[in-house]
């Protein structure tokens, strides 16, 4: 089920406000656990099992390394159980058909059965997850969870269960066991769910559309001009739809009482690729940070070992987001571009003027995103060929002049919508302080309902024209 | 924690609307057709271990609750509207241009369907005898283009149909200008403004240019009066954009019926047809007025008992040109070939035929496969 969906907002989400809500205190953990593996198994009706079976194992695993967590060498034997364990299920589901065509491209293992297996639903996330909770209670930073029901909400908990953002157990542990609930919560969670529905369904999905154009011209009718509009289009794209569903899950979450930490911190206004992944994903990059960046020296090993913790470290990001060379490529390339910021970019960066700066940013963000978008460059010389003007391409075509004028207030919109003016402006002038009269405030809310009322009008009708199909049998 | 006053306002406010929806859509009957969409919308599905386990009847199910959603029809304007406003100029496939105009993309040409039908039509020529006339129609968005944004992904429908008339050269077939009778005549209203057809001014003036390629006079405008059919007509362009505040067109005929019977003939029975069936204005598809809509075959017969008899193959629309050629002959056969798989020069030796008038929009005639099957 996405959130983005009528059936999870007019259906599941009431169903659930009202079920969580009625019921005492006690009751809401177990309750809750019930509505997740519904709203998985939904998507998943049979990689639920794998899924509980899978927590089953953690959730032991956990209490045995907590137990034995003076015996280093048993502990850390349970650790690697179970790192391979979630490993080797994220390696079987999403890595194994891949792999085994890379061998046998190459020539070994030419029996290797390719199964055809498809990939559970978010199990990149909850796997990753899983990880730091057993790493976080062999290093002792929390303890092992006794309650089996508790210990499955945290992996299962439908807000991020899909889409992220990763949870760490240690930010999570005390609001398993009781959370703060509240009106002002509640309404800083609909502020965020509505931010983040908006965002998925009117800018991310209209500049899709836009992408979608551009994506599947045939060379010859694809220009340089249009090349590269496709790519921004995707750029935003990508960005509206993976915020605005992280922003959802923050507000989905405060609506049940949990406070998540924001996932996206307005990427676009980087001014070096260092800041754009200290803004990006924020939850997988932390991730990478503290469980094998850190562990394997960081920075503090030499400058030789650092580069080449970089380079893991980015390997492993991109293969994260999909079994592909192309996705190992595009993690390679942000592994250079921080290797060269690291050793002597930024300083010089930083005596640039800052126009510049984004700038520069802002093209390796876009290119970034053409070997993301584009990762089958055989299959797509054609649109390579357009970006870069060498297949001879016209400059432009008279259909980018007409997509660019009826995109042309949708961009607008999206530029504003990536930066955080409208935020600081807000904050500015109507959030209560002292000193400032009531009647900014009230003005204020007054603008946050009416956007809130407008914005969720807005995406239901969007979600219901989905399915709009005139069918015209009379055509002929 | 305690809350301002605010905060139960937006609290309020959004569990009223999440409420409010789901207690409607719980209590409103589901439909079956959409007038809006003409189609027959998605019914509750029964949960069954088997699709339960693939998951079809998640999908279908959130098909279903988006089909039978709670004012649909309202809510589908609400985004067209929205379109509107960010200055979309596409929707479905369909332009929006100024006073209300919206015009179908034509975009890609299928080359293929219409190198097999241009030799379709050439081994026709080479086999029949007879008198042939070969008209293609441009479309809205060609002749109105001033009406439209000025750089639309568009081919030019002038060349186009230039080039394939010119593959007609070494045969005998008489092409028919209709590119610049309508061209000529642009300013007017040649197209409906919410349908992809031509209107019965549109088709006069494709008459006469069919009368100029015959060499022979047509019947001047000014001899007819305009009867007004509807004034509520919303075509198929407008179904498809759902763009409501756009005014209706109104359909017009200029002929008279009298002295023209139409004979609708399917199959072995046959039926008294009208040139104009006003009992189809009562439905969605206006147009359908004319002859009443596709069928296998149509014969009109008129007084001219001297004049020659013509066979047309043709899109539909053709239908609203046919009554202005009744005065020209004594009978014209109007075939539909998706339901009519006659041989054809059977079918013209058993009913006399003196003429052929092949008569297509080129939006029709590019993807039209079964026009192959028609001339083999």
């Amino acid at each position: 089920m996405l959130f983005s969906s009528l059936l999870f907002l007019f259906a599941f989400l009431p169903i659930v406000l009202l079920l969580y809500y009625l019921l005492p205190a006690r009751w809401r953990n177990p309750a809750l656990l019930v509505f997740n593996l519904f709203f998985y198994g939904w998507g998943e009706p049979v990689y639920v099992l794998l899924m509980l079976v899978s927590i089953l194992a953690d959730y032991i695993l956990g209490i045995g390394i907590e137990k034995y967590r003076n015996k280093k060498v048993l502990a850390k034997c349970l650790v690697a159980v179970s790192a391979v364990w979630n490993l080797g299920l994220l390696f079987f589901f999403k890595y194994f058909v891949f792999t085994a065509e890379s061998l046998q491209a190459v020539g070994l293992f030419r029996d290797l059965p390719l199964l055809s297996v498809s990939l559970p639903i978010g199990i990149s996330f909850y796997t990753f997850q899983k990880l730091s909770y057993i790493i976080d209670v062999y290093r002792g930073t929390c303890e092992g969870q006794k309650n089996f029901v508790d210990f499955s909400v945290f992996v299962t908990l439908f807000p991020q269960l899909i889409a992220g953002p990763i949870l760490q157990y240690k930010d999570l542990a005390a609001q398993l066991k009781s959370r703060i609930y509240g009106v002002a919560k509640m309404r800083e969670g609909i502020r965020c769910f509505t931010v983040g529905l908006c965002k998925k369904v009117l800018l991310a999905n209209s500049i899709g559309e836009l992408w979608n154009y551009y994506r599947q011209l045939e060379t010859g009718q694809l220009s340089v001009l249009g090349a590269w509009i496709g790519l921004l289009a995707f750029g935003f794209q990508i960005y509206f739809d993976f915020s605005g569903y992280s922003d959802m899950a923050v507000g989905l979450g405060k609506m049940l009482g949990f406070d998540f930490k924001m996932n996206f911190n307005y990427p676009y206004i980087s001014r070096s690729v260092t800041e754009f992944w200290r803004r990006w994903h924020i939850s997988l990059s932390s991730w990478f940070r503290d469980y094998l960046y850190i562990p394997l020296g960081g920075n503090r090993k030499g400058r030789a070992r650092w580069m080449i913790n970089i380079f893991i470290v980015w390997a492993a990001t991109g293969i994260w987001h999909g079994a592909h060379v192309g996705f190992l490529l595009w993690g390679l390339y942000y592994a250079l571009l921080l290797m060269a910021e690291k050793l002597w970019l930024l300083k010089r960066l930083e005596k640039m003027p800052s126009w510049f700066c984004h700038i520069y940013a802002c093209f390796f963000m876009i290119v970034g995103w053409a070997i993301f978008a584009l990762p089958d460059m055989a299959d797509k010389k054609g649109y390579w060929g357009a970006l870069t003007g060498l297949n001879g391409a016209a400059v432009y075509e008279a259909g980018d002049l007409f997509q660019l004028a009826g995109y042309a207030l949708l961009f607008v919109i999206l530029i504003l919508a990536s930066l955080p003016w409208g935020k600081q402006l807000f904050e500015k002038f109507f959030v209560p302080k002292k000193g400032r009269g009531r009647i900014w405030e009230m003005v204020g809310s007054l603008f946050e309902t009416v956007c809130i009322c407008a914005g969720l009008l807005l995406a239901t009708a969007y979600l219901v024209d989905s399915t709009y199909n005139p069918f015209l049998y009379f055509r002929f | 924690m305690k809350g301002r006053k605010s905060d139960y306002v937006i609290l309020g406010l959004f569990l009223l609307f999440l409420y409010g929806i789901a207690a409607a859509n719980l209590f409103t009957k589901d439909r079956l057709f959409s007038q809006m969409e003409n189609r027959m919308l998605a019914q509750r599905p029964k949960a069954e271990l088997k699709t339960v386990l693939s998951g079809k009847f998640m999908e279908e199910y959130e098909t279903y609750m988006t089909d039978q959603f709670v004012a649909r029809d309202a809510f589908i304007r609400i985004k067209s509207l929205g379109e509107r406003t960010l200055g979309k100029k596409i929707n479905n496939g369909v332009y929006y241009g100024e006073d209300g105009y919206l015009a179908e993309q034509l975009q890609d040409l299928d080359e293929k369907q219409l190198d097999k039908n241009m030799e379709a039509l050439k081994r026709f020529l080479d086999n029949t005898d007879k008198k042939v006339y070969f008209a293609l129609i441009p479309g809205s968005v060609e002749i109105n283009r001033d009406r439209f944004f000025p750089f639309l992904p568009e081919p030019d429908q002038k060349e186009v149909i230039r080039e394939l008339y010119k593959q007609t050269e070494e045969t005998d077939v008489v092409c028919v200008d209709m590119y610049g009778a309508l061209w000529e005549r642009r300013e007017e209203a040649l197209f409906y403004r919410t349908d992809h057809h031509w209107t019965s001014l549109g088709a006069y003036y494709g008459y006469r240019a069919f009368m100029e390629a015959k060499k022979e006079a047509a019947v001047a405008l000014s001899d007819y009066t305009e009867t007004v059919r509807s004034e509520t007509f919303y075509g198929t362009l407008y179904s498809k954009t759902g763009a409501f505040w756009i005014a209706p067109d109104r359909i017009t005929t200029y002929v008279e019926e009298d002295g023209i019977q139409v004979e609708r003939v399917e199959g072995k029975t046959t039926a008294d047809g009208l040139l104009y069936d006003e009992s189809r204005l009562e439905k969605k598809d206006k147009y359908s007025m004319f002859l009443g809509g596709n069928q296998p075959l149509a014969i009109l017969r008129t007084d001219n008992w001297d004049a020659p008899k013509l066979l047309v193959i043709r899109d539909s629309y053709f239908d609203s040109m046919a009554p202005f050629l009744t005065p020209h002959y004594s009978e014209i056969y109007i075939v539909d070939f998706r339901y009519n798989r006659a041989d054809v020069s059977q079918f013209m030796e058993e009913t006399g035929i003196d003429e052929v008038f092949i008569c297509y929009s080129l939006a029709n005639f590019h993807q039209d496969a079964n026009f192959g099957l028609v001339l083999k």
